[in-house]
């Protein structure tokens, strides 16, 4: 306990921001061995003792938390969570008066224990019958975390003192949506890269928030309040956070997974697939989890955007592969087998309503392939599809449909531009387009 | 606690009992101890005495032994006895006061009441007798020898007798050898009498000595003298004996029912005010005459006592009132009171913060306004919790005796230091507490703490305190109360105490609320809601079996079509309010709230049905049991219809609930249909499934038909080209009921694929997939609820609980009749603006699509008439306006 506490000594004093980091993390292993051996010595243990050299703040600080350590170890998370809430709240105060940026390691790290602990605490109380509300409050104690993080004083740097290739086409792709920004110039870097020289220390404290950020969104995610994600997304968007591109790449990553998962909320796929996107190119190669993470959602924007991927088998995108079948063939019954099938494991992952979308997709396959056999067969009226031919290729997959019904589904079809054309109904046939009755679907699917 | 589990009914018989009782109630307040030793004894003595006088007197037994109205603590409280007991009590005591009085041969007694009737001035008057007659030594003598001479002496009589209630036997200032009273085998305070009584004599002798410097009356007031005081002052050797009576100068005008005790309360605290205020303004009369006016007085009045408050309310309004108006006065405040006894708040009402009455209005109006003062405050006064210092009790005791009382009574009573002397008592009574040690953690600090100054400041706040909680605690006094329902009033009370009593310990996590509900004792099965503003009356709760009645005869009430749905609303809405305040959550909770739902689907009420739905939801989540898949069903239905408005994230979170087994119920498995037929944009399956909707699914799905078929409308006229049927579209969009010869052969399912259905409907798939399934489902699940229909509709058991209808039709039903429902659809087609060819003939008239593409409108919705009545109807408005 006394290396422990002289190690985090050493650290506070001279600003190790990293090495306090570490120490400060919940599964810190010198940390989890301290407060377990000085437990095992004395169960009266106060590690109150341990913390009067300490700075202002600290002291208390690295009471809470050994004290929090003591809990977890002994699996009292509900009071663990307690503790560390309380120590929460002195870190908070230190890290507003800290004038470095060094404060932010621990921060990062203060934050993951809190959401983990919280998580933890309410799988405690679930299980004593309890209402679970510790994940709630989690949120609302991360709340006060980005305040306090985001009022660091100091003049918010708005470019970043290093752009990387990628980063800058970020920027600029920023500065186009905003629209309010000039684009980026050579005289504007200068000055901000001197700037945001000035001051560092404060204005680097900002660089937390996003951290803090990401991990409310998966708070909300899993509480199911998403609504609260779009405050949250349009500070980080805002002028007034930290240029984007100054953040660690892996916090990033992370915003932009997040990010994208809501944007198919809002149906918004091109968004949804860029963010998407830029979190699998710059996710850490060694990460193949989270790398199927962001496949499993980015799978089905591509599919609904028109895109068909070679899916790679090392990760574990399976549930995908009927559905990419049906999509070649023009398979509605394999289509809506694999729908069924796995409609359980889709709503759970939450693709299902999107995967839904890829219904009119799969008729349009199937009445692209009528059309060219029906081309073959007559030739001299190959754009007059008799709305019979579709609704028997629908039977020969087991799909048994009424002549309305069909003459419905193709409707829709025409009305959403998958296909140009219209139907006779007296003829009861659909007269396709001469030029381009299909047109790709990244081009119409954005209506 | 202790004293309500034992409910006093005094038995006449049995003095013992009582005392042990008594005993009983006050062993948990240690920190009087050595009050009540004195108290005891003065109730043990009183004891003897009134068995002495007769039985029918032993009934006031109780009255002594009835807690003081002050107890020092809001957790004392809670031990007062409920009020039924003590309103009969009360009667009981009053009846047998006839009984009694005839009893007091004396009548100098009565003129010994009216004396003493203010035990405060009691050494102002002793100094006055000590300059006037010598016969009353004479008097004095004779009444030594009183055969019903109490051996202890209780105050609390003399208090009866200050406010002119009961004329007391007066002690002698050589108090007669006390006769040991009979205390029961084993009780604590045996050695009382002994101890309390040399104190009155102590107490007497230094009165006697102090009594020389009282001799001016002009210092005398009419300021309610400090609670210690009050009920100290025995006057043991009071000497006053001469019979005089202060009377006031004015004529005092002859109250018509001078046999009320009221009135005879009055006239006392009127005499003393006139005396007061006209000092020194005594004036002989002689004693018989005077006795006897105040036997006639006093006479019919019983040994009930009335709270210090009112006596002090009734003093400050007689003194703030002008001499001409003292009638009027009188009048007033006995319509005051009369309204306070009859609705039993007489001891709760707050009379220290009741204005003065309005003299410029009439006498009852103006007491009608004072009731509504006191009812809309609350009966604030928890006994004890937060009555004013000046009421609070301070019994004399051995080591600040009442010498000491008087004579800082003395220095300081003068009006304008009333509020310091107040503080200055409670001083003194909190030195008493902490004397004896008990008064806990609380007040215990404040013993090292000698600087009166710091103290009165801190007495002061504390007093603050205590009254801005009590008035926090208040603001939930229930307005209804003052509907005569004591015991209800009193339920109230003890609720509020209980509360106060836990927030005092200021551990909010271990509350426990349910302990804290009331329980209704309403037996009405009819009752209306009323959006509650204060705390809920129990009165007009109803408990569960009532309410189980009531929801029985209601939902039995909608299936005869005996209730509309207004009135139905009004029912429903009160029963679950009665669900809330009594925290009952179980099946029958379930059961209101579905019913409702039901109710409210059924009329079109989406705001309670949707509270209904949220609270059921919840309800479910508890694990209480009720038609969880029905409301499941619906709860899809109505966020799929939504799901474009912002529902579309709670659809996912309903759908990532539903389990397999909930998804195999027809009504899930049909609302998952046509969620499915929703995202499709399928509107041929939608209004097939609409026509077989299961339950009150129909009313759900009712909500988007008219958006559907206008986007059906808008789809078909850009897909088709040139034209398109109005009887096609009226087939597609559920205007005309599938027939044999509609143009569509929507119904040639073949047996093959009716066998997938089943086969997927076995495997338990959330959505049956194809067309075929649904429509076989979905033809079946008509056929059998079209059976049901007309089956039910004659014996009306399979009608659901809160519906009227065993079949709900839905709005847009569609019309069996072909024709008429292609005249619907075209009429529908040409309200959305497009080009109809062919219009004269509906089965005939052809959609002109490229026409009709870019001018479509939504139609506006027909408005529904409010409250079914067309009175109401807007339109009905604007057409009487424009014609008038």
């Amino acid at each position: 306990m006394e290396r422990f506490v002289r190690e985090f000594h050493d650290a506070v004093v001279s600003e190790d921001g990293a090495r306090l980091r570490h120490l400060v993390w919940l599964l810190c292993p010198g940390a989890q061995q301290a407060a377990a051996q000085a437990r095992q010595a004395n169960p009266t243990w106060n590690p109150a003792l341990f913390a009067s050299r300490l700075p202002a703040g600290w002291a208390e600080f690295l009471t809470l938390h050994c004290a929090c350590l003591a809990a977890v170890q002994q699996g009292a998370h509900v009071e663990a969570y307690d503790k560390l809430v309380a120590a929460l709240q002195h870190f908070l105060k230190v890290f507003r008066e800290a004038p470095g940026a060094w404060v932010v390691g621990p921060m990062y790290s203060l934050v993951h224990n809190l959401s983990s602990v919280a998580q933890a605490a309410d799988q405690e109380l679930r299980l004593a019958g309890q209402r679970p509300d510790k994940l709630g409050d989690c949120g609302d104690q991360l709340r006060k975390c980005f305040a306090v993080s985001l009022q660091a004083p100091g003049k918010v740097c708005t470019w970043p003192v290093v752009a990387v290739p990628h980063g800058l086409t970020h920027m600029v792709l920023r500065a186009a949506c905003t629209g309010a920004r000039q684009p980026l110039q050579g005289t504007n870097m200068v000055q901000h890269t001197a700037t945001s020289c000035l001051g560092a220390g404060h204005r680097e404290k900002k660089l937390a928030a996003l951290d803090i950020v990401n991990a409310s969104i998966k708070i909300y995610f899993r509480l199911n309040t998403l609504r609260l994600c779009k405050n949250l997304m349009r500070t980080v968007e805002s002028r007034q956070f930290a240029a984007f591109d100054s953040f660690p790449m892996s916090q990033r990553v992370t915003y932009q997974f997040y990010s994208g998962r809501l944007a198919v909320f809002d149906e918004n796929y091109e968004q949804a697939r860029q963010s998407l996107g830029f979190a699998l190119a710059h996710c850490h190669k060694q990460a193949k989890k989270n790398k199927a993470l962001v496949l499993k959602y980015l799978v089905p924007v591509q599919l609904v955007l028109g895109r068909l991927p070679a899916l790679p088998a090392a990760h574990c995108l399976q549930q995908y592969d009927p559905i990419v079948a049906a999509m070649r063939n023009g398979d509605v019954k394999v289509f809506d087998d694999a729908m069924s099938t796995q409609q359980f494991l889709f709503i759970q992952e939450g693709t299902y309503l999107l995967l839904e979308k890829l219904r009119h997709a799969v008729y349009r396959r199937l009445l692209r392939k009528v059309h060219a056999v029906h081309a073959v067969l007559e030739p001299e009226k190959r754009t007059q599809v008799p709305l019979a031919q579709f609704q028997a290729a629908l039977a020969i997959q087991g799909v048994v449909m009424s002549l309305d019904e069909v003459e419905c589904v193709t409707a829709n079809l025409i009305f959403k531009r998958y296909v140009k054309a219209y139907i006779s109904h007296d003829r009861k046939i659909i007269v396709l387009a001469k030029k381009e009755p299909f047109p790709p679907l990244h081009m119409i699917v954005d209506v | 606690m202790n004293a309500q589990q034992a409910a006093p009914q005094p038995r006449q018989d049995d003095a013992a009992a009582q005392a042990a009782y008594a005993q009983a109630y006050w062993q948990h307040q240690a920190a009087e101890q050595q009050q009540q030793q004195q108290w005891y004894a003065a109730g043990g003595g009183q004891q003897q005495w009134q068995q002495a006088g007769g039985g029918a007197a032993a009934q006031q037994q109780q009255w002594p032994q009835q807690p003081p109205p002050a107890a020092d603590t809001a957790t004392h409280v809670a031990a007062d006895p409920g009020a039924a007991a003590y309103s009969a009590a009360y009667g009981q005591a009053y009846g047998g006061y006839g009984q009694w009085q005839q009893q007091q041969t004396q009548q100098q007694y009565a003129s010994y009441g009216a004396h003493a009737t203010y035990p405060g001035a009691a050494p102002q008057q002793w100094g006055w007798q000590q300059q006037a007659q010598p016969q009353q030594q004479a008097q004095h003598g004779t009444w030594q020898h009183q055969p019903q001479q109490p051996s202890g002496y209780d105050y609390r009589q003399q208090a009866a007798a200050w406010s002119g209630a009961a004329p007391a036997p007066p002690p002698t200032g050589a108090p007669p050898p006390p006769q040991p009273p009979q205390y029961p085998a084993g009780s604590g305070y045996a050695a009382a009498p002994t101890h309390s009584l040399p104190t009155d004599t102590g107490n007497t002798s230094q009165q006697q000595q102090y009594a020389g410097s009282y001799t001016s009356a002009s210092s005398y007031t009419s300021v309610p003298p400090p609670a210690s005081l009050t009920s100290s002052s025995h006057v043991p050797g009071g000497g006053g004996r001469r019979p005089f009576s202060i009377r006031p100068q004015v004529p005092k005008p002859k109250p018509p029912e001078s046999s009320s005790p009221l009135v005879a309360a009055f006239n006392q605290a009127a005499a003393k005010i006139g005396s007061s205020s006209t000092a020194p303004a005594y004036t002989r009369v002689q004693v018989g005459t005077a006795s006897q006016q105040q036997q006639t007085a006093a006479a019919p009045v019983g040994p009930q006592q009335w709270p210090p408050a009112l006596k002090a309310y009734v003093e400050r309004a007689f003194k703030g009132c002008d001499l001409r108006q003292r009638p009027k006065l009188q009048e007033v405040l006995k319509h005051l009171i009369g309204h306070a006894q009859a609705s039993g708040e007489l001891w709760t009402r707050d009379w220290g913060a009741m204005p003065l009455p309005d003299l410029s209005q009439s006498a009852a109006d103006a007491a009608a306004v004072l009731a509504e003062v006191a009812a809309i405050s609350g009966p604030a006064t928890a006994p004890g919790a937060a009555v004013p210092a000046h009421t609070t009790r301070a019994w004399p005791s051995p080591t600040v005796g009442s010498a000491a009382v008087s004579q800082q009574y003395a220095q300081q009573y003068a009006p304008q230091q009333r509020k310091q002397q107040a503080q200055q008592q409670a001083q003194q009574q909190r030195r008493l507490d902490t004397n004896y040690g008990q008064k806990g953690r609380k007040r215990s600090y404040r013993d090292s703490d000698e600087s009166s100054r710091s103290e009165s400041e801190e007495e002061h706040w504390s007093r603050a305190e205590r009254q801005r909680r009590q008035q926090r605690a208040g603001r939930f006094g229930d307005a209804q109360n003052d509907s005569g329902k004591s015991s209800a009033a009193w339920k109230a009370e003890e609720r509020r105490r209980q509360l106060l009593a836990i927030l005092e310990e200021g551990d909010d996590a271990d509350v426990d609320w349910d302990a804290l509900a009331i329980k209704g004792s309403c037996q009405e099965l009819e009752k209306s809601y009323f959006r509650l503003t204060s705390a809920p009356d129990p009165a007009t709760v109803r408990p569960e079996p009532v309410l189980r009645r009531a929801l029985e005869r209601l939902i039995s009430m909608l299936r005869e079509k005996k209730a509309p749905y207004f009135y139905a609303l009004d029912q429903f809405k009160g029963m679950r309010q009665d669900c809330t305040v009594q925290h009952i959550r179980n099946d029958l909770t379930v059961q209101v709230y579905e019913a409702h739902g039901r109710a409210a689907l059924e009329y079109g009420d989406w705001a309670e049905f949707n509270q209904c739905q949220s609270q059921l939801r919840v309800l479910y989540n508890e694990g209480v049991p009720g038609s969880r898949c029905e409301y499941l069903a619906y709860r899809l239905l109505y966020q799929s219809v939504h799901a474009k408005h912002g529902e579309l994230l709670q659809l996912l979170n309903t759908l990532k609930k539903v389990t397999l087994q909930e998804a195999a119920e027809p009504q899930v498995a049909h609302a998952l249909a046509v969620r499915a037929a929703l995202a499709a944009a399928d509107y041929a399956r939608f209004f097939r499934l609409y026509s077989a909707a299961p339950g009150l699914s129909r009313a759900v799905m009712d909500i988007v038909v008219p958006t559907l078929r206008f986007d059906a409308l808008r789809v078909f006229t850009k897909a088709f080209l040139p034209t398109l049927p109005v009887s096609f579209l009226a087939a597609l969009l559920g205007f005309v009921a599938p027939a044999p010869h509609s143009s569509s052969n929507a119904h040639a399912a073949s047996p093959a694929s009716a066998g997938d259905a089943a086969q997927a409907a076995g495997a338990g798939k959330l959505v049956s997939v194809g067309d075929a399934a649904s429509s076989i489902q979905g033809e079946g699940l008509v056929a059998a609820a079209a059976g049901d229909a007309t089956a039910a509709e004659a014996d009306g058991s399979a009608i659901l609980p809160g519906c009227i209808k065993a079949r709900f039709e839905g709005e847009h039903v569609a019309k069996v009749d072909f024709v008429q429902g292609c005249q619907d659809c075209l009429d529908f087609v040409l309200e959305c603006g497009a080009t109809v060819l062919n219009a004269d003939t509906a089965e005939a008239a052809l959609c002109d699509c490229k026409a009709s593409a870019g001018q479509l409108t939504m139609p506006v919705a027909k408005e529904r008439v409010p409250h079914e009545d067309s009175l109401l109807s807007v339109e009905n408005f604007l057409k009487q306006a424009v014609t008038s």
